[in-house]
């Protein structure tokens, strides 16, 4: 081995932070974009996630724990949003633009339709499984719902879906 | 996949490709808030944070697909041999690094380690994931080199005490463990004694039962340490007819094994238990090693490296305390190391695209090949891995495949 600089200071929660961000964001971006549905959204939200984040103690900056920031962020969002759409236009989707339908495809851009008509615990539980391949015990500490409720959302959602999609 | 329906494919499909839509663009806009905005350059020291207690740290988030078949299995000889102590801590830290920082070379493709079962056959074991009756079966501590003891969980709750033999492939009832407040963390081992922490109503409890089975049994109670008004647990040994531990603002504490007070070890108030006999400071880092047993101080280690006993990592280094051995590991150390600091997991990135999770044993310096991690959407996540401070495991299938680190030299 060759002769190395001498270690310098300890690594601070803010550096951690900043690893994460830059190891994660985009998978983070990725997951609310599937729980949100637009990037834009999705983008402003993790960021804020992050902005909260400053200040916490390192062992709080995990991995799991900014999962489940995103995600309340996520609901909070999609709460407001929809107070917002019951004031303004009531049957409005929250995906499906010609640009996603070329991008997608039909049958890709039915499923996520389907899927985004579910209602919000069982869309969360679907994409923490099928996108992040988490456990059901993964699942229930990013959503803070029982592991045997994880299961049986996610044994309903799948035929849920496939109802959804006629 | 093993149970998959066509919605499900479908489903995994759309969400890939949706997900897909988000493009890397290569570095992310700065951290909003943060003095640099990145991860912190390479050659900045790297340190685990003294304040996680971290023996089982879950590291890379994942599932696998395959549906379990709970094992069956009969009842065994009772073990007999005692190890070395096990330590306890609570502190999950999930750090899946797929993308790894842009100033760690890649390894090219064709130097990838061999896997840790054909580096390791002695230390690598596979058992049933499933005790009897179809508890899942939660690996915590080697007693000696062919038997474990673990603990059956029902809904993820500690229901009973297994132990499992490796040569018969069979369980072993030890103990119910019913008591409320059970942490979430290995089975202490030391002295023919199982030990493990309770929290309950602001009091931690430590119980213990005998190896050779028997009813779970109240060694001594004290107040809980909370931090932000959370308890994160106690680091918890077994040694000289003691149960020894240390919670998270320092302080090693004893009582007899056999029941009573606690009282604090003499000049112990500002160190962590690490390993018996060692405790280690929390006031300095690396912090500098005591000798519980004689009050002696030892090393203090490299400055801005996390140490353990005998080795120190940082972001590129292993060195052992006295400046020995000091050698370039061959990837990022993930932040998720043992307490005893005698393995270390290496997040590698291949020349190909392709990201590795490796582990390297610190004393031979020999690294084994735990898995590809996920690059790419709809890629496979890892299952997670529980490193623990005498072994990892983790589930495959309906195995639960365990690396035990003594028998990495063997």
């Amino acid at each position: 081995m060759t002769g190395k600089a001498p270690h310098p200071e300890t690594l601070t929660p803010g550096d951690e932070l900043a690893r994460l961000y830059q190891a994660h964001r985009l998978e983070l971006v990725r997951l609310a974009v599937l729980l949100l549905g637009d990037r834009e959204t999705a983008e402003d939200a993790v960021q804020d996630v992050f902005a909260r984040l400053h200040g916490k103690p390192a062992h709080v900056l995990t991995l799991p724990y900014i999962r489940t920031c995103v995600l309340n962020a996520s609901r909070s969002l999609l709460r407001r949003r929809a107070v917002a759409l019951r004031r303004t236009e009531p049957a409005l989707e929250a995906v499906a633009s010609a640009e996603m339908d070329a991008l997608l495809g039909e049958s890709r851009q039915e499923m996520l339709t389907a899927l985004s008509r579910l209602p919000q615990r069982q869309r969360e539980v679907l994409v923490l499984r099928y996108y992040l391949d988490l456990s059901d015990a993964e699942i229930a500490r990013v959503t803070r719902i029982r592991q045997s409720t994880v299961r049986s959302t996610a044994a309903r959602a799948p035929a849920r879906l496939q109802r959804e999609l006629g | 996949m093993i149970g998959m329906t066509s919605i499900e494919d479908r489903l995994r499909d759309a969400l890939a490709a949706r997900a897909e839509t988000v493009r890397d663009e290569g570095p992310p806009p700065p951290l909003p808030g943060h003095p640099s905005g990145h991860a912190p350059r390479a050659g900045r020291g790297w340190r685990a944070p003294v304040a996680v207690a971290a023996a089982i740290v879950t590291v890379v988030a994942g599932v696998t697909l395959a549906t379990r078949t709970p094992a069956e299995e009969g009842p065994a000889a009772h073990p007999t041999l005692p190890a070395t102590p096990a330590n306890e801590g609570q502190q999950p830290s999930g750090l899946p690094d797929n993308r790894l920082r842009p100033t760690l070379p890649p390894i090219p493709a064709g130097e990838i380690s061999p896997a840790v079962e054909e580096v390791w056959p002695d230390a690598v074991h596979r058992v049933p994931d499933r005790a009897p009756g179809g508890q899942a079966f939660d690996v915590s501590v080697f007693v000696d080199e062919d038997t474990l003891v673990g603990r059956g969980m029902v809904k993820a709750r500690p229901r009973t005490i297994w132990s499992y033999d490796l040569d018969s492939r069979t369980f072993t009832e030890i103990a119910p463990m019913t008591m409320p407040g059970v942490m979430n963390a290995a089975l202490a081992y030391g002295e023919g004694t199982l030990a493990w922490s309770t929290f309950h109503e602001g009091a931690v409890e430590i119980w213990a039962v005998p190896l050779t089975g028997g009813t779970p049994r109240r060694v001594t109670t004290f107040e809980a340490v909370l931090i932000d008004d959370t308890f994160r647990g106690i680091r918890l040994d077994i040694a000289a007819g003691q149960v020894v531990w240390s919670q998270e603002k320092g302080g090693v504490h004893r009582a007899p094994l056999t029941g009573g007070k606690p009282e604090t070890v003499p000049g112990s108030e500002m160190y962590e238990l690490l390993e018996w006999p060692w405790a280690r400071s929390t006031s300095e880092a690396p912090g500098r090693l005591l000798d519980l047993r004689t009050g002696e101080p030892g090393e203090l280690g490299p400055e801005g490296m996390t140490c353990g006993v005998v080795w120190c990592v940082d972001a590129r280094e292993a060195v052992r305390r006295d400046g020995t051995g000091r050698r370039e590991l061959p990837g990022l150390p993930s932040l998720s190391v043992p307490f005893t600091m005698s393995v270390v997991l290496l997040d590698q990135r291949l020349d190909d695209g392709r990201a590795t999770v490796a582990l390297q044993e610190l004393e031979s310096g020999r690294t084994g090949l735990l898995g590809f991690a996920p690059t790419r959407a709809g890629d496979r996540a890892m299952p997670t891995l529980h490193v623990q401070d005498d072994l990892l495991w983790f589930r495959q299938g309906t195995e639960t495949l365990i690396i035990n680190y003594k028998g990495m030299n063997r």
